[in-house]
Protein backbone atom coordinates (compact mmCIF):
# COMPACT_ATOMS: atom_id res chain seq x y z
CA UNK A 1 0.00 0.00 0.00
CA UNK A 2 1.48 3.60 -1.06
CA UNK A 3 1.92 6.17 1.70
CA UNK A 4 -0.90 7.93 -0.46
CA UNK A 5 -3.53 6.07 0.45
CA UNK A 6 -2.41 5.79 4.39
CA UNK A 7 -4.53 7.74 7.16
CA UNK A 8 -2.03 10.62 8.47
CA UNK A 9 -2.03 11.72 11.91
CA UNK A 10 -0.55 14.70 12.97
CA UNK A 11 1.06 14.71 16.65
CA UNK A 12 4.15 17.25 16.32
CA UNK A 13 2.04 19.47 18.71
CA UNK A 14 1.70 16.76 21.68
CA UNK A 15 3.86 15.58 24.26
CA UNK A 16 4.31 12.48 26.21
CA UNK A 17 2.20 10.47 27.01
CA UNK A 18 -0.74 11.91 25.12
CA UNK A 19 1.48 11.18 21.51
CA UNK A 20 0.87 7.97 21.99
CA UNK A 21 -2.27 8.23 23.07
CA UNK A 22 -3.22 9.68 19.72
CA UNK A 23 -1.77 6.96 18.17
CA UNK A 24 -3.47 3.94 19.73
CA UNK A 25 -6.81 6.12 19.20
CA UNK A 26 -5.37 6.21 15.19
CA UNK A 27 -4.79 2.80 14.96
CA UNK A 28 -8.12 1.73 16.48
CA UNK A 29 -9.51 3.76 13.75
CA UNK A 30 -7.63 2.41 10.35
CA UNK A 31 -8.19 -1.74 11.36
CA UNK A 32 -5.93 -4.38 11.03
CA UNK A 33 -3.36 -4.12 8.36
CA UNK A 34 -4.41 -0.59 7.69
CA UNK A 35 -1.61 1.83 7.10
CA UNK A 36 -1.11 4.92 8.94
CA UNK A 37 1.43 7.78 8.58
CA UNK A 38 2.43 9.56 11.41
CA UNK A 39 3.94 13.11 11.94
CA UNK A 40 5.95 13.40 15.10
CA UNK A 41 8.76 15.49 16.49
CA UNK A 42 12.20 14.93 16.88
CA UNK A 43 13.55 13.57 19.44
CA UNK A 44 11.65 11.31 22.80
CA UNK A 45 8.67 11.29 20.15
CA UNK A 46 10.89 9.47 17.43
CA UNK A 47 12.93 7.60 19.77
CA UNK A 48 10.34 6.35 21.40
CA UNK A 49 7.11 5.54 19.68
CA UNK A 50 8.85 3.89 16.34
CA UNK A 51 10.29 1.13 18.83
CA UNK A 52 6.99 0.95 21.13
CA UNK A 53 5.31 0.44 17.59
CA UNK A 54 7.80 -2.24 16.19
CA UNK A 55 7.76 -3.85 20.33
CA UNK A 56 4.03 -4.38 19.78
CA UNK A 57 4.17 -5.82 16.05
CA UNK A 58 3.16 -3.21 13.97
CA UNK A 59 5.05 -3.25 10.69
CA UNK A 60 7.12 -0.35 10.25
CA UNK A 61 7.81 0.64 6.28
CA UNK A 62 9.39 4.43 6.64
CA UNK A 63 10.94 6.90 8.91
CA UNK A 64 11.53 10.03 6.88
CA UNK A 65 12.62 13.56 7.87
CA UNK A 66 10.43 16.23 7.08
CA UNK A 67 12.02 19.28 7.82
CA UNK A 68 12.29 19.83 11.91
CA UNK A 69 9.50 16.25 12.58
CA UNK A 70 9.78 12.91 11.11
CA UNK A 71 6.81 11.33 8.92
CA UNK A 72 6.68 7.80 10.34
CA UNK A 73 4.51 5.54 8.02
CA UNK A 74 3.35 2.00 10.06
CA UNK A 75 1.35 -1.21 8.78
CA UNK A 76 -0.99 -2.23 11.77
CA UNK A 77 -0.62 -5.50 13.17
CA UNK A 78 -2.98 -8.29 11.05
CA UNK B 1 -20.26 8.71 19.98
CA UNK B 2 -16.82 8.95 19.87
CA UNK B 3 -14.42 10.27 22.51
CA UNK B 4 -14.01 13.97 23.06
CA UNK B 5 -11.03 15.44 23.72
CA UNK B 6 -11.31 15.87 27.27
CA UNK B 7 -12.27 12.21 28.22
CA UNK B 8 -8.82 11.21 25.81
CA UNK B 9 -6.96 13.42 28.17
CA UNK B 10 -8.59 12.24 31.54
CA UNK B 11 -7.94 8.72 30.53
CA UNK B 12 -4.97 8.86 28.89
CA UNK B 13 -3.24 6.71 31.09
CA UNK B 14 -5.48 3.80 30.42
CA UNK B 15 -5.70 4.55 26.77
CA UNK B 16 -2.19 4.21 26.66
CA UNK B 17 -2.15 0.87 27.63
CA UNK B 18 -2.62 -1.22 24.21
CA UNK B 19 -5.09 -3.42 25.92
CA UNK B 20 -7.36 -0.21 26.47
CA UNK B 21 -6.50 2.03 23.53
CA UNK B 22 -10.03 4.51 22.04
CA UNK B 23 -11.80 1.00 21.49
CA UNK B 24 -11.34 0.18 24.47
CA UNK B 25 -12.10 3.60 26.26
CA UNK B 26 -15.41 3.72 24.51
CA UNK B 27 -16.31 0.07 25.36
CA UNK B 28 -15.65 1.26 29.07
CA UNK B 29 -17.78 4.43 28.68
CA UNK B 30 -20.29 1.79 27.49
CA UNK B 31 -20.03 -0.16 30.16
CA UNK B 32 -23.20 -0.72 32.97
CA UNK B 33 -22.23 -2.08 36.39
CA UNK B 34 -23.94 -2.57 39.48
CA UNK B 35 -22.41 -2.65 42.85
CA UNK B 36 -24.05 -4.45 45.85
CA UNK B 37 -23.24 -3.28 48.80
CA UNK B 38 -21.92 0.17 49.63
CA UNK B 39 -19.52 -0.83 52.02
CA UNK B 40 -15.72 -2.30 52.57
CA UNK B 41 -15.27 -3.88 48.89
CA UNK B 42 -18.39 -1.44 47.13
CA UNK B 43 -16.54 1.66 48.12
CA UNK B 44 -13.07 0.86 46.47
CA UNK B 45 -14.82 -0.85 43.16
CA UNK B 46 -17.16 2.08 43.08
CA UNK B 47 -14.48 4.63 43.10
CA UNK B 48 -12.15 2.22 40.62
CA UNK B 49 -15.15 1.84 38.27
CA UNK B 50 -16.14 5.57 38.08
CA UNK B 51 -12.70 6.83 37.91
CA UNK B 52 -12.21 4.27 34.98
CA UNK B 53 -15.10 6.50 33.08
CA UNK B 54 -17.96 3.21 33.41
CA UNK B 55 -20.35 4.82 31.59
CA UNK B 56 -23.84 3.40 34.66
CA UNK B 57 -22.54 2.85 38.37
CA UNK B 58 -25.74 1.23 39.72
CA UNK B 59 -25.56 1.27 43.56
CA UNK B 60 -28.16 -0.94 45.39
CA UNK B 61 -27.49 -0.62 49.35
CA UNK B 62 -30.90 -0.48 51.77
CA UNK B 63 -28.20 0.89 54.68
CA UNK B 64 -27.39 3.81 56.34
CA UNK B 65 -23.80 5.34 57.37
CA UNK B 66 -22.28 4.64 60.69
CA UNK B 67 -19.51 6.06 62.38
CA UNK B 68 -18.26 2.23 62.79
CA UNK B 69 -18.03 2.02 58.73
CA UNK B 70 -15.64 4.89 57.98
CA UNK B 71 -12.79 2.49 59.28
CA UNK B 72 -12.62 0.43 55.92
CA UNK B 73 -15.67 2.38 53.53
CA UNK B 74 -13.71 4.74 52.06
CA UNK B 75 -16.58 6.52 49.60
CA UNK B 76 -18.53 7.59 52.70
CA UNK B 77 -16.94 10.33 54.96
CA UNK B 78 -17.94 11.94 58.16
CA UNK B 79 -20.28 14.20 57.05
CA UNK B 80 -22.27 11.45 55.45
CA UNK B 81 -23.26 9.69 58.85
CA UNK B 82 -27.04 9.37 58.85
CA UNK B 83 -27.57 9.48 55.18
CA UNK B 84 -28.37 6.88 52.95
CA UNK B 85 -25.43 5.16 51.69
CA UNK B 86 -26.54 4.68 48.18
CA UNK B 87 -26.99 8.50 47.98
CA UNK B 88 -23.52 9.10 50.06
CA UNK B 89 -22.25 6.62 47.35
CA UNK B 90 -23.85 8.62 44.43
CA UNK B 91 -22.74 11.84 45.37
CA UNK B 92 -18.82 10.63 45.70
CA UNK B 93 -18.80 9.11 42.50
CA UNK B 94 -20.11 12.31 40.65
CA UNK B 95 -17.84 14.71 42.67
CA UNK B 96 -14.72 12.09 41.52
CA UNK B 97 -16.28 11.95 37.91
CA UNK B 98 -19.30 13.78 36.06
CA UNK B 99 -19.60 11.80 33.45
CA UNK B 100 -21.07 8.79 35.38
CA UNK B 101 -24.67 8.12 35.25
CA UNK B 102 -25.48 7.19 38.83
CA UNK B 103 -28.21 4.70 39.24
CA UNK B 104 -29.48 4.69 42.75
CA UNK B 105 -31.13 1.58 44.05
CA UNK B 106 -32.03 2.32 48.21
CA UNK B 107 -33.19 -1.63 48.70
CA UNK B 108 -32.27 -4.31 50.37
CA UNK B 109 -31.61 -7.25 46.92
CA UNK B 110 -34.08 -9.54 47.40
CA UNK B 111 -35.48 -12.58 45.44
CA UNK B 112 -38.28 -10.67 44.65
CA UNK B 113 -36.62 -7.65 43.45
CA UNK B 114 -33.37 -8.83 42.20
CA UNK B 115 -34.16 -9.36 38.29
CA UNK B 116 -35.65 -6.25 38.28
CA UNK B 117 -32.77 -4.45 39.43
CA UNK B 118 -30.29 -6.72 37.49
CA UNK B 119 -31.88 -5.85 34.31
CA UNK B 120 -30.01 -3.93 31.73
CA UNK B 121 -26.61 -4.28 33.49
CA UNK B 122 -23.35 -5.89 32.02
CA UNK B 123 -21.68 -6.82 35.11
CA UNK B 124 -22.23 -7.37 38.93
CA UNK B 125 -19.31 -6.52 41.87
CA UNK B 126 -21.06 -8.74 44.71
CA UNK B 127 -20.02 -6.37 47.65
CA UNK B 128 -22.29 -7.70 50.16
CA UNK B 129 -21.68 -8.77 53.48
CA UNK B 130 -23.78 -11.51 54.32
CA UNK B 131 -23.75 -15.61 52.87
CA UNK B 132 -27.59 -14.76 52.60
CA UNK B 133 -27.27 -11.79 50.07
CA UNK B 134 -23.66 -13.93 48.46
CA UNK B 135 -25.75 -16.75 47.44
CA UNK B 136 -28.80 -14.33 46.13
CA UNK B 137 -26.20 -12.83 44.40
CA UNK B 138 -24.82 -15.56 42.72
CA UNK B 139 -28.17 -16.83 42.24
CA UNK B 140 -29.78 -13.97 40.52
CA UNK B 141 -27.00 -13.49 38.36
CA UNK B 142 -27.08 -16.80 36.96
CA UNK B 143 -30.48 -16.60 36.39
CA UNK B 144 -30.17 -13.29 34.59
CA UNK B 145 -27.04 -14.26 32.53
CA UNK B 146 -24.62 -11.46 34.11
CA UNK B 147 -21.41 -12.16 35.28
CA UNK B 148 -20.00 -11.43 38.62
CA UNK B 149 -16.77 -10.82 40.71
CA UNK B 150 -17.49 -12.38 43.97
CA UNK B 151 -15.74 -11.37 47.24
CA UNK B 152 -15.67 -12.03 50.55
CA UNK B 153 -13.30 -10.55 53.67
CA UNK B 154 -12.69 -11.55 57.17
CA UNK B 155 -10.14 -10.60 59.27
CA UNK B 156 -6.71 -10.39 57.36
CA UNK B 157 -8.18 -12.52 54.73
CA UNK B 158 -10.54 -12.36 51.10
CA UNK B 159 -11.85 -14.82 49.12
CA UNK B 160 -12.49 -13.48 45.16
CA UNK B 161 -14.05 -15.52 42.31
CA UNK B 162 -15.39 -14.11 38.69
CA UNK B 163 -18.24 -15.97 37.62
CA UNK B 164 -19.37 -15.84 34.07
CA UNK B 165 -22.55 -17.63 33.72
CA UNK B 166 -22.28 -20.89 30.77
CA UNK B 167 -18.91 -20.18 30.83
CA UNK B 168 -17.41 -21.59 34.37
CA UNK B 169 -18.60 -22.66 37.76
CA UNK B 170 -20.35 -20.38 40.31
CA UNK B 171 -20.18 -19.77 43.65
CA UNK B 172 -22.82 -22.58 44.26
CA UNK B 173 -20.88 -25.15 42.97
CA UNK B 174 -18.33 -24.09 45.47
CA UNK B 175 -20.12 -23.61 48.75
CA UNK B 176 -23.38 -25.03 48.13
CA UNK B 177 -25.27 -23.79 51.32
CA UNK B 178 -24.99 -20.93 53.89
CA UNK B 179 -23.47 -22.30 56.59
CA UNK B 180 -25.89 -22.51 59.67
CA UNK B 181 -26.39 -19.41 61.81
CA UNK B 182 -23.91 -19.19 64.51
CA UNK B 183 -21.51 -21.49 63.05
CA UNK B 184 -19.54 -19.23 61.65
CA UNK B 185 -17.82 -15.44 63.57
CA UNK B 186 -19.97 -12.49 62.78
CA UNK B 187 -17.79 -9.46 61.82
CA UNK B 188 -18.44 -7.65 65.24
CA UNK B 189 -16.91 -10.95 66.45
CA UNK B 190 -14.10 -11.30 63.43
CA UNK B 191 -13.01 -7.78 62.55
CA UNK B 192 -11.82 -6.75 59.48
CA UNK B 193 -8.84 -4.57 58.62
CA UNK B 194 -9.55 -1.56 55.75
CA UNK B 195 -6.84 -2.06 53.14
CA UNK B 196 -7.74 -5.90 53.19
CA UNK B 197 -11.54 -5.00 51.79
CA UNK B 198 -9.90 -2.27 49.74
CA UNK B 199 -7.41 -4.97 48.10
CA UNK B 200 -10.28 -6.93 47.53
CA UNK B 201 -12.61 -4.54 46.11
CA UNK B 202 -9.79 -3.18 43.73
CA UNK B 203 -9.27 -6.40 42.65
CA UNK B 204 -12.94 -6.52 41.49
CA UNK B 205 -12.77 -3.38 40.10
CA UNK B 206 -10.08 -5.06 37.81
CA UNK B 207 -12.10 -7.54 36.92
CA UNK B 208 -15.00 -6.10 35.94
CA UNK B 209 -12.42 -3.95 33.79
CA UNK B 210 -11.09 -6.46 31.81
CA UNK B 211 -14.71 -8.17 31.13
CA UNK B 212 -15.90 -5.32 29.41
CA UNK B 213 -12.67 -5.01 27.47
CA UNK B 214 -12.55 -8.40 26.73
CA UNK B 215 -9.10 -8.42 27.95
CA UNK B 216 -6.48 -10.81 30.13
CA UNK B 217 -7.71 -13.87 31.52
CA UNK B 218 -10.79 -13.68 34.25
CA UNK B 219 -10.81 -14.74 37.19
CA UNK B 220 -13.11 -17.97 35.99
CA UNK B 221 -12.79 -21.62 37.59
CA UNK B 222 -10.26 -20.15 39.82
CA UNK B 223 -11.02 -19.22 43.47
CA UNK B 224 -8.19 -17.09 44.96
CA UNK B 225 -7.58 -16.82 48.56
CA UNK B 226 -5.61 -13.77 50.24
CA UNK B 227 -3.89 -13.56 53.18
CA UNK B 228 -2.90 -10.33 54.44
CA UNK B 229 -1.42 -11.28 57.28
CA UNK B 230 1.51 -13.52 54.99
CA UNK B 231 0.58 -10.84 51.92
CA UNK B 232 0.06 -14.30 50.03
CA UNK B 233 -2.38 -15.75 47.13
CA UNK B 234 -3.00 -18.99 46.67
CA UNK B 235 -5.54 -20.41 43.89
CA UNK B 236 -7.61 -23.39 43.71
CA UNK B 237 -9.29 -24.86 40.88
CA UNK B 238 -12.65 -25.13 40.59
CA UNK B 239 -15.16 -26.81 38.36
CA UNK B 240 -18.63 -26.25 37.42
CA UNK B 241 -20.90 -28.84 39.33
CA UNK B 242 -23.47 -30.73 36.95
CA UNK B 243 -26.01 -30.83 39.88
CA UNK B 244 -25.48 -27.33 41.33
CA UNK B 245 -28.58 -25.71 42.20
CA UNK B 246 -28.13 -22.65 40.58
CA UNK B 247 -26.24 -22.79 37.08
CA UNK B 248 -26.18 -26.95 36.94
CA UNK B 249 -28.40 -28.85 34.33
CA UNK B 250 -31.77 -27.97 34.09
CA UNK B 251 -33.08 -30.59 36.36
CA UNK B 252 -31.21 -30.02 39.40
CA UNK B 253 -31.48 -26.23 39.07
CA UNK B 254 -33.72 -24.80 41.90
CA UNK B 255 -36.17 -21.28 41.29
CA UNK B 256 -34.27 -17.91 42.70
CA UNK B 257 -35.60 -18.06 46.62
CA UNK B 258 -34.02 -16.27 49.21
CA UNK B 259 -31.72 -18.04 51.60
CA UNK B 260 -32.34 -17.62 55.83
CA UNK B 261 -30.02 -14.72 57.27
CA UNK B 262 -27.04 -16.55 58.20
CA UNK B 263 -23.40 -15.38 59.94
CA UNK B 264 -21.31 -12.18 58.15
CA UNK B 265 -19.04 -12.51 56.09
CA UNK B 266 -17.52 -9.01 55.95
ZN1 LIG C 1 -23.02 -23.42 40.10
Amino acid sequence: MSAESAAILDITGEVCPMTLVRVRMALDEVGPGGVLRILMAAGEPVASIPRTLKDEGHELLAVERRGDAFSVTVRKRP
Amino acid sequence: MTLTDAEILRYSRQIILPQVGGAGQERIRKGRVLVVGAGGLGSPALLYLAAAGVGTVGVCDHDVVDSTNLQRQVIHATPDLGRAKVDSAADAVRHLNPGVAVVRHPVRLTASNAPGILTGYDAVVDGTDTFASKFLVNDACVAADVPYVFSGILGFEGQLLTVVPGRGPCYRCFFREPPPPGSVPTCAQAGILGPVAGALGSLQALEVLKLLLGVGELLVGRLVLFDGLSLSFREVGLERDPRCPACGDPEHRRPLADEAAGGCTR
